[in-house]
């Protein structure tokens, strides 16, 4: 055990190791945030072309919504990523963080989508008819009453899937990127530390900060949005 | 003001309404009576299209309503549900100047004005920065009336607004739907409150089946119904 605190002393003591798990967790937390990002607005998107009314205008997007999600949803991640990185984006040049950002947006969007999806359906429809009765139009209604009182509902589910989104970019060491994973693999490895124990529970406490941290922020966000109502 | 003629509704092979007509003119107080699962809730929610009828046509004011012109016409035939439907995000004052505001019909401070106006008239101006959660069922129908208000309905159409109320809020509001009958506001009711619709009615109206069965002076109505399914509704309710 006094080895093993001697090891941790020794690896914040090196700066190359720090400088090594710092570096890995800004790449961590550019494609988590981007991703994020890139998740909500395609997660949004497609949530609300499964909810419109269907119209022959909807038609064809409306099925590829539903292709998109089974899809995504129903195939490995890991999968997905290697599909982007060495089928997708093959042509020399093309930056791996922007192929990393996009192929977990477009798995964490087909999750998002079906968060918002049930976020809004599961606002009483009773809110919608009381908007129409009044004259309202259907776009007025979602964005003045329904949309509104669904992202309430939608906040946990949306951060449980920020969470998971964090931990699961991990797997871009698989292709060689340099997050913190990749970084705590190439401390201890033989050339390094030429042991695994210390980096790798280091990093694995800095994902814990970081989703410890994400989780505070919902909570607050949570709150927030459910002051002024008892329900 | 509104021509119903022989209108329907199925869903898929359910017959909810069957070549129902009604007409209802200026100042009338129509109200509904039926056995439940009769289509009542399905009629009125038909008159505003908000269920779109599969058979037969709605004139209002001599023009045929269809779901282009739905919108329009909702502006001008107000509907109170039985559960309220207050906007659960906005507060009581917001409640009531989100439609005329959206809809272009009066300025926010107009708006504002009104409802505050009628929230002091209808004694619930304390109210009107609360959010619908914090307020009791019986103000909440209330506020979901002046809701429909602020639009200056023609018609105003009533889906058993005391249903879902506890005992001591009904007659605060069946209170203020008598105010409303003496202004000569034209409605349409459905209810269960036999008493109440004996002293607002001026025309009962008998649904059965998803059609009017019988159509009289409520006088006529409840002292010599003609069909025998009346008379035995009347004789199980009265």
């Amino acid at each position: 055990m006094g080895d093993f605190f001697t090891k941790i002393a020794e690896l914040f003591n090196n700066p190359v190791y720090l400088n090594a798990l710092l570096r890995g967790l800004g790449l961590t937390l550019q494609i988590s945030i981007a991703a994020a990002l890139t998740g909500l607005i395609i997660g949004t998107a497609v949530a609300l072309i499964g909810i419109a009314k269907p119209t022959p205008w909807l038609k064809i997007p409306k099925f590829l919504a539903r292709v998109y999600v089974t899809v995504i949803r129903g195939t490995p991640m890991a999968l997905q990523l290697f599909i982007m990185f060495y089928v997708v984006f093959t042509f020399r040049g093309f930056p791996e963080l922007i192929t990393a950002i996009l192929a977990f947006g477009i798995n964490s969007g087909a999750y998002v989508s079906e968060n918002i999806r049930a976020g809004i359906l599961s606002v009483d429809i009773g809110q919608t008819e009381a908007g129409l009765a009044l004259g309202l139009s259907h776009r007025t209604t979602m964005q003045k009453i329904v949309l509104p009182q669904a992202v309430k509902n939608v906040i946990p589910a949306i951060g449980n899937e920020l969470i998971a989104l964090i931990k699961e970019t991990s797997i871009v060491s698989m292709i060689g990127m340099y997050d913190l994973t990749m970084a705590a693999k190439i401390i201890g490895s033989g050339n390094n530390m030429a042991s695994y124990l210390v980096p790798m529970s280091v990093a694995a406490a800095a994902y814990l900060i970081v989703v410890y941290f994400l989780t505070f922020v919902i909570k607050k966000i949570e709150k927030r949005l459910r002051a002024g109502d008892l329900h | 003001m509104i021509s119903i003629r022989n209108i329907s509704k199925s869903f898929g092979n359910n017959h909810v309404i069957k070549n129902l007509s009604l007409e209802i003119s200026k100042g009338e107080r129509v109200v509904v009576l039926g056995p439940s699962g009769c289509g009542k809730s399905t009629f009125l929610r038909c008159i505003n299209f908000l269920e779109p009828i599969t058979g037969g046509e709605i004139y209002f004011h001599n023009q045929l309503v269809t779901t282009k012109n739905a919108e329009a016409v909702r502006q001008k035939i107000g509907l109170v549900f039985q559960q309220f439907n207050l906007f659960n995000n906005l507060t009581v004052l917001e409640n009531l100047t989100l439609a005329p505001t959206e809809l272009g019909l009066l300025t926010p401070t107009g708006a504002k004005r009104k409802a505050m106006r009628l929230l002091r008239h209808f004694d619930l101006q304390d109210k009107a920065s609360a959010y619908p959660s914090r307020i009791s069922s019986g103000q909440k129908q209330r506020v979901a009336i002046i809701r429909a208000l602020m639009m200056d309905p023609e018609l105003l159409l009533f889906d058993e607004p005391t249903s879902a109320l506890d005992p001591e809020s009904i007659s605060e509001v069946l209170d203020l739907i008598r105010e409303l009958a003496k202004n000569g506001l034209t409605m349409l009711i459905i209810t269960h409150e036999i008493s109440f619709a004996k002293e607002i009615a001026t025309r009962m109206c008998f649904l059965n089946n998803g059609t009017i069965e019988e159509e009289d002076a409520p006088d006529v109505f409840f002292n010599h119904p003609k069909t025998p399914r009346l008379k035995e509704f009347l004789s199980k309710v009265l």
